[in-house]
This record gives structure tokens, sequence and C-alpha cells, in this order.
């Protein structure tokens, strides 16, 4: 499968996420949903938010322009939320898994998607 | 009708219970409902059997021991006041909490037991188990938690929520700067729709029982004598500040300084509960020598007024500079700066230390003096003050009833299916 397939047949076909992407480490952004405009640098400032949870409880969570409000998270989840979009990220061995869902989806569906295909790529070595 | 994990429920009969363990009792109660059914305190008696022969048995040989009659080699386990309080000989009374969490899992299960056994009393396979815990609960806690509910008491489903978001949704708020007064620590944890900022909470140990000690060391500076209420056989009625008259009652030898402690506490915390006052403003001798006094009447029958030194035992509880105030401004602070007009607006407050007579008041009052002028400031606490108290266990009664959070519950197959891993996933 390619990468445009993971997020495609596997995360926004769900419809458990209303916007996906999966990018590298470095910022490199591998493949993403139709009109979902995320950045390089936002998703390098993601990673560096696993390893330095202080990043974002300042900052926040920036995607796609929008400034999400930082909720929770561990050293490969990251959770945040603006008004009725919440946003769920999940760390990999070489990539990560960001996505945003909104209303009526709830945070814990777009978690156990999210968190699945995460595990099983994790396992596949990425 | 069933849900979309394959979970039956008919119609408006959810049947969910919800527990909310904390330091002082443990909440139980079914959703839907007002206020818990059972606040048993949060200690267990542990102690030798106390063996009552019946008519049949005979009394033992020296030797010879018979089943069912070995008195003393058997542990027993008191909970609940009808059990507690009666003195036992060698019943030691001991705490399952700490620092807000399930410590002693043993004690725990006997306490579920008795909620399921006596409170319940209806097997536990029929009812989904709706839990609070500590902001700061630990990921082992949760799982042995979550172990014990499915694998023991075969719940159907299970859910954990933060007690800081449940007294947000008992004020009627998603988003809210709350604030939990409670027996051992006092915090402030600001919600931001429904979900708590665990890196932003603030908490000290000024709590419920830091007030009780306080109480005991203004009443022994006093002279003032706590006499144990179940020594006194009888006690005269006498003149106001006369020393007291009465006849002790004989108790049976052995019993536990745990237990006598334990007892003591509730005493000092009843004294609390009528005596203690938060002044307006910062205590001030002669705007508290102005309100009216309270009249209190000690066990051994000894009674007077108190007046100012009611406002001067709460006083320390606002003085330092771990105060209730202080931690909300910290917890504000420590957020994004987007969320926090929002906090700001929603203050909320709960536990039991937000029933003393004064407290949210002196809150509001601290809070408008040392929060940022640029935010709107509204504080919020439940008229009654039964709701005040329950507020988080309100909040999961409320939760655990909304059509929407059916399903959001941890089915038990889900459980069997993808074990603990759904516990973080489900319940954030």
């Amino acid at each position: 499968m390619s990468w445009q397939d993971y997020v495609d047949k596997q995360l926004m076909a769900s419809r458990c996420v209303t916007k996906a992407a999966i990018a590298g480490h470095d910022g490199n952004v591998w493949a993403k949903s139709e009109g979902f405009e995320i950045s390089k640098d936002e998703v390098a400032k993601i990673v560096a938010g696993f390893e330095n949870e202080s990043l974002l409880t300042s900052g926040g969570v920036t995607i796609a322009g929008t400034r999400y409000i930082y909720l929770s998270g561990t050293d490969h989840i990251i959770r945040a939320k603006l008004g009725k979009v919440g946003v769920h990220c999940m760390k990999t061995q070489q990539a990560v898994v960001i996505s945003l869902y909104e209303e009526p989806i709830q945070p814990q569906q777009a978690a156990s998607v999210v968190e699945k295909l995460g595990e099983y790529l994790i396992t596949c070595g990425y | 009708m069933s849900g979309p994990n394959g979970m039956l429920y008919g119609g408006d009969e959810i049947g969910a219970l919800v527990f909310d363990p904390g330091h002082h009792s443990l909440r139980v109660g079914y959703a839907q409902e007002d206020t818990p059914k059972a606040d048993i305190p949060a200690v267990v008696g542990v102690g030798p059997a106390t063996h009552i022969p019946n008519s049949e048995e005979k009394v033992p040989d020296g030797n010879i021991t018979q089943t069912g009659s070995k008195t003393g080699s058997e542990l027993r386990h008191y909970i609940d006041v009808t059990e507690l309080h009666v003195p036992r000989p060698g019943m030691e009374v001991q705490t399952y909490m700490k620092d807000g969490q399930v410590d002693n899992w043993d004690l725990f299960e006997k306490m579920l037991d008795y909620c399921y056994s006596k409170v319940i009393r209806s097997p536990s396979e029929h009812h989904p188990v709706l839990f609070t815990e500590a902001v700061w609960a630990t990921r082992p806690v949760r799982e042995k938690l979550a172990e014990l509910i499915f694998e023991k008491y075969q719940a159907p489903a299970f859910f954990l929520v933060k007690n800081a978001v449940l007294v947000a949704f008992a004020n009627g708020k998603s988003t809210a700067l709350v604030i939990d007064a409670g027996a051992t620590q006092t915090s402030a944890v600001p919600v931001i729709d429904g979900y708590a900022l665990v890196s932003a909470a603030a908490r000290s140990a000024l709590g419920g029982d830091h007030l009780v000690a306080q109480a005991k060391l203004m009443l022994n500076a006093a002279h003032i004598q706590m006499l144990p209420i179940y020594s006194i056989q009888s006690k005269e009625v006498i003149r106001e500040r006369e020393r007291a008259r009465y006849t002790l009652k004989s108790l049976p030898a052995g019993l536990t300084q745990s237990w006598q402690q334990y007892m003591l506490k509730r005493q000092y915390e009843d004294f609390c509960h009528c005596i203690a006052q938060v002044s307006e403003s910062a205590y001030d001798e002669r705007t508290a020598a102005s309100v009216p006094g309270v009249h209190y009447e000690f066990p051994g029958g000894y009674h007077q007024d108190f007046g100012p030194e009611r406002f001067k035992l709460t006083e320390t509880l606002f003085e330092s500079s771990l105060a209730a105030p202080h931690l909300a401004c910290a917890a504000a602070a420590a957020c994004d700066a987007d969320a926090r007009p929002a906090l700001w607006a929603g203050v909320v407050c709960g536990g039991g230390g937000a029933c003393v007579t004064g407290w949210a008041e002196r809150v509001a009052r601290d809070l408008a003096a040392r929060a940022p002028s640029s935010h709107r400031l509204k504080s919020h606490a439940a008229a009654s003050l039964a709701e005040r108290r329950f507020a988080a266990w309100i909040g999961g009664s409320i939760l655990a009833s909304i059509g929407s959070f059916q399903q959001m519950w941890i089915s038990s197959q889900e459980y069997d299916e993808g074990g603990k891993g759904h516990l973080e996933r489900k319940c954030p």
C-alpha cells in the first residue's frame, strides 16, 4: 500500500477523522488528505513537541495555519483542540500520523483509528 | 436496542453505577440520580473475628479446636459507619488510599464487595461502572482498576473520568477552572472542552485534614478536652464554660491506637463542620468579633460559644502561598493564552472543603484581587452544600446518563480483545 492509500483507505475511510496526513520525523509530508495544507515546519514542531511537552503547552499545536490548544499527551501521542475541531497525533518509529476530527466524531474514535494505524506501522518498522 | 459495540440497553434504563473514591470517603450510587446512595468512610477496620457461639456448638475444650470456633485467628473486615464505630479490641483502622489513588487493593476489593452487596444489592455483571480518578492518576493504577472491574466483577462496561472534568459538568460547564477542595489535597485544574489539562494542574496539601489538625491544635491550646464520645456513659447539664461532669463507660481492653485516632478525628471534623467559617477578607480581630458566635457542646458536656476563633481557624487555608486562589492563578498561567479568558470566566468550586461557610466567597474575592484584570472573572459554586461536596459524583451521574456517552463505554468485549491499550485510548 502506498502512503496515500494509508491516508485514504485506512484513515479517511474510517470516517473517524476529517483530515489526515502521514509525515516523516524530518518534516517531509509523505501523504495527506485532500485540501489539508500542513507545512514541513508545522510537522517539525510537532515532532519536537513529542520530546519536549513544554513547547506545546505554551505555544499550542499549529496545523495548517490554525493554532490548537494542547490538551494532553505522552512521548508518542499529542491531543489538542480548538472549538469543534480536535487533533490527534501519534509518533511511530520513522513517521508521525496527524489527524483532525470535527464534531460529532468523538475524540476516542479518532484516537482508536490513529493509534491502530500507528501501532501497525511500528510493527512494520515504520 | 443495542449500541454500536453490541451493548444492550433498554431505553432510559442504563443502570450504570458511579464510584467516586476519595481520601475521606467513597461515594457510590446509581447514575441519573441526584446524590450518591452511600458515602462510605475511606477506611477499613481489620480485626479478629469476634466469635459468638450459638446454642448448638459446645464450648471448646483447651486443646480441641472445632471448625467454626477459631476465635482470633481469622481476620474480618469492618466497613462503613455501623461496623466501624463499634469499639472492638484489636481492630486496626487502615486507609486504602494514597495520593488520591487506590493503594491497597485487597482492602479496596473489600470495599467494592461491600458496595455491591449492601449498597447496590445487585450482581455486578448487570451494571456498567463509571469510576472517577484523580487528575494525576498514574497508568498502572488505572490498568489495575480496569482489571479488577472487568475480571473480578465482570462488569459489562467501564469508563474512567478525571474528577475535575466531572465537577465542571456538575456545574453545567465543559470549560472551567476547577478548584477541588478535598480532604488531603486542594487542586486547581483547568478543564477545556471536557479535557483536564494535567500538565497545567496545580495542587497543595492544604485540605480538609489540615483544617482538622488546626482545630485540634486550637482546642489543645485552649485546654478544651475532646473526649472520645464512645467513652462517655452519661454527662450532666452544666453552665457555659464550667468544668464538665461526666461518667465514663467501661470499654473493652485492647482498643487500637489507629481506631481511637480515627474516632477522634471524626469528632474534630464534626467540630469543624459546626464551627469553622471563613472570613470575607483577611482576618481582622474586630470584624471577626462583631459576627455572632456559634455554640458547641463537647462530648463530655462542656460547652461554650466560639467567636473570632472560628475565623482564625480557617485563615491558615488562605494565608500561605499554597492557598486555593494561588493555585488557581498558577494553573491558569500554565495554560495556553488563548484558553485563559474562558477559564477565568468559569471558575468552579467543588469538594468537601468548599462547603465551609464563606469559603467559596473568599476564594472568589481573593481571585478577583489576584487574577489579571484584563479577563472577566466569574466564579461558580453550587448553591446547595451537598451538591458541592458530591460535585464529582454528580458529574459522573450526569455523564453516565447522557445518550451520546453510551457509545464511549469500554465494553467487556473490547477489553477482552484489546486489553489495557483501550484504556489509554478511550479514557484520556
